[in-house]
């Protein structure tokens, strides 16, 4: 064995507390970089006037004061936690019901896995144009609704106020099933199956094992799916932008739209920063009590 | 002992090759030593004019043996959000080809050299005035306007029909309308005898503006205030409202964009198409039988006859290195005679007055494509930008047609939804 001399134990007792962060390094060298350092300037920018094509003026938090007088910034924050609501719930029932339908060992039960899967993998461009036309006054929806009930029926899916922002979420739902459904499923596939079939000698009858066994274990699935879906409801955008583009008259509005026409269209890159902030805030404030709910549920069982 | 070092190399050296990266700049062709490069944007010009622009080049650096042109085609789609990137990071191309609205927001940053200043009178001649005109920029509170760029090929829209749905609908199909309240006459007929709709403009883009500017509608007076706060504005918002409402146009004027226009026309549920005659092209290799009933007729006008135009434009950012460069390729671009062959092979107009006089745009039509141009170029002349670049233009619209919207769909009355505009613009 080498005999080690005193400076090389000096380095390896400076090595040895800081080593292994030196291999840390180069992944939070990439995180800060595409993750962090954006977001310090999105804070630094959110107090600057900037248009990205002139040096940021610095205006303290007059983005956020104009932010709490903008009607359009709360229409836009209403429209989004509306959409959270009309998309979440469904998005975290749904995929569960049909996650245990497509678990079962039946025949061709691949295929509907598939099928219900076929969604997630379509671009939103392509899904948002087809809906366009399904959702089109003369569309598919209208004629087989008109075939069902014997006489014309126009709905104005997308250009009514009241049904515009209905309609763009069942594009979502429709869109998300297949994802969250997989997710489940990967739960489902994870229970032990002698619970079940302890249960079933205890005398529990299928409905019985479904409520004490599924769907308990199924909670950390559910909280997952929960998290997930609000985050990608608060940032909806494709589907906005493909579909009705915010109207009209405002009514599909959504925060992340709006931050795109005030910061892309109209340059206002600070106030969009601002904006962006605010996002952020809501986004962790719900995911938050989504986190404090399930652990609440926890203690309560 | 080799061990602790090397990794610690590897480690400095990962860290000071990320952060390298970081803070280079990006060196442009602009920067090269070896004579002058240039770096030029176009807005979707290929595949289909590659052969054209490759030999437009190839002859200008001919002319200029110190000069090399890199092309660059970007999508139609992302050229907002790439040349706004570009400018502000100093990466930028040094002749772009832009539209003028957006040219404008630009030229409001004062991000685009002002042209006025770099063609003399008799190159600026060679150009119809008006299409030039759609190219300048007056500030607020400046009497001076600043020429953002030169006017290169131009969409003079003319009326497509569908002459069997004007049978149907008891109109004789060898005079279809000429103004909107023609049209707005015409409607109801088609809706009732076909069950088809008469026409759609779209709110994406600046179509049902340029409508009711030529319905009478004015814009800004000459202070920059709201122009249309008056009977004239009134009629030109009554006019769309009413159409709404009594089912005269698809409720899709609300959401939907040109190209849904198209599809409509295509699959015969519109009778007409108020577009370019660029589309009639598309129109006969998509929908043969639609293109086989097709008839071209000129752009449907208000009560002053007034046209319009949608012009392309070649633009020079300001920080470009070789300003005078660019202005000759910018010139060359837009020359009578590249002008010519572009314009067919691409089935648009010129803005050059001696292109437009060629028997090309002058001669006699022995098909519908023949007449779809001549019937363009023939108005080409009395063509005007309806809405001319000011600044805020963007917001202007954007209140007009909320406003619009609201009174469309029954929330305030026309007279309310013009007063509440025109105070939204003031305010």
């Amino acid at each position: 064995m080498d005999k080690e001399g005193p400076a090389q134990r000096a380095w390896q007792q400076f090595w040895i507390p800081f080593g292994p962060y030196g291999f840390v390094l180069p992944a939070l060298l990439l995180m800060g970089i595409a993750t962090f350092w954006p977001m310090l300037q999105a804070l630094y920018l959110s107090l600057t006037r900037y248009d990205l094509l002139s040096t940021p003026t610095w205006i303290g938090l007059e983005n956020y004061r104009r932010l709490l007088w903008d009607p359009l910034f709360w229409k836009a924050l209403g429209n989004t936690l509306l959409y959270v609501a009309l998309v979440v719930p469904p998005l975290v029932w749904l995929p569960l019901g049909l996650a245990i339908l497509v678990n079962r060992p039946w025949p061709g039960i691949g295929l509907f896995r598939l099928l219900y899967y076929l969604p997630v993998v379509f671009s939103v461009v392509v899904a948002g144009l087809a809906w366009r036309w399904l959702y089109a006054e003369n569309g598919l929806l209208n004629h087989i609704l008109s075939l069902v009930l014997g006489h014309a029926v126009r709905i104005p899916w997308l250009t009514d106020p009241r049904w515009a922002l209905f309609s763009v979420s069942l594009v979502t739902i429709w869109k998300g099933l297949g994802y969250y459904m997989v997710i489940y499923l990967a739960g489902l596939q994870g229970i032990p199956t002698h619970l079940y079939e302890a249960a079933a000698l205890d005398g529990a009858n299928r409905w019985q094992q479904h409520r004490w066994i599924t769907l308990p274990l199924m909670r950390p699935y559910q909280v997952l799916v929960l998290i997930l879906s609000t985050i990608a409801a608060m940032k909806v955008f494709e589907e906005v932008y493909l579909l009705t583009r915010g109207g009209p008259v405002y009514s599909t509005l959504t925060l992340v739209y709006y931050l795109y026409e005030r910061g892309i269209r109209d340059l206002e890159m600070g106030y969009a920063s601002a904006m962006g902030l605010v996002l952020f805030g809501v986004v962790l404030l719900l995911s938050l009590g989504a986190v404090r709910l399930y652990s609440s549920r926890e203690e309560g069982l | 002992m080799v061990i602790i070092p090397s990794r610690r190399r590897f480690l400095l050296g990962s860290a000071a090759l990320l952060l390298g990266a970081c803070g280079a700049r990006q060196v442009g062709p602009s920067d090269g030593g070896d004579g002058i490069r240039l770096r030029f944007w176009t807005m979707q010009l290929k595949p289909t004019f590659e052969d054209y622009l490759n030999r437009v080049i190839v002859d200008f650096q001919g002319q200029y043996p110190d000069t090399r042109v890199e092309w660059v085609d970007v999508p139609w789609g992302e050229m907002e959000t790439k040349i706004l990137t570009a400018v502000a990071a100093n990466t930028g191309p040094d002749v772009v080809n832009l539209n003028p609205l957006f040219a404008s927001k630009l030229a409001e940053r004062e991000a685009l050299l002002d042209l006025e200043t770099q063609v003399s009178a008799t190159e600026r001649a060679a150009y119809f005035p008006n299409l030039w005109q759609a190219n300048q920029l007056v500030r607020a509170g400046s009497a001076a306007a600043i020429t953002f760029g030169l006017p290169w090929y131009v969409a003079s829209d003319i009326t497509l029909y569908n002459r069997a749905l004007l049978e149907e609908a008891g109109w004789d199909p060898d005079r279809p309308p000429g103004t909107y309240a023609e049209l707005a006459q015409m409607a109801p007929l088609i809706r009732e005898r076909t069950g088809k709709y008469a026409f759609l403009l779209t709110m994406d883009g600046s179509q049902v503006l340029e409508a009711m500017v030529q319905m009478g509608l004015s814009l800004l007076d000459e202070e920059g205030k709201a122009g249309f706060d008056n009977p004239a504005g009134e009629a030109a918002f009554a006019y769309w409202v009413e159409l709404f409402q009594s089912g005269g146009i698809p409720r899709e004027v609300l959401t939907e964009s040109h190209r849904r226009t198209l599809e409509l026309y295509q699959s015969g549920e519109l009778a007409f198409l108020l577009t370019g005659p660029q589309f009639l092209r598309q129109i006969q290799e998509n929908a043969p039988d639609i293109a086989a009933v097709t008839d071209v007729a000129p752009q449907i006008a208000g009560s002053d006859g007034r046209v319009s135009a949608a012009v392309m434009n070649v633009a020079i950012p300001k920080a470009t290195l070789y300003p005078e460069r660019a202005v000759q390729l910018a010139l060359f671009l837009t020359n009578a005679q590249n002008q010519l062959e572009f314009s067919q092979l691409a089935n648009t107009l010129p803005s050059t007055v001696a292109t437009a006089a060629d028997p090309y745009f002058t001669g006699t039509a022995a098909t519908v494509l023949d007449k779809a141009r001549l019937v363009s170029a023939a108005q080409l002349e009395r063509s005007q930008v309806l809405i001319p670049p000011v600044e805020g233009l963007a917001d202007l619209q954007k209140i007009i047609y909320e406003e619009l919207q609201r009174a469309m769909l029954g929330e305030k009355s026309v007279q309310v939804a013009v007063r509440d505009a025109a105070q939204r613009w003031n305010g």
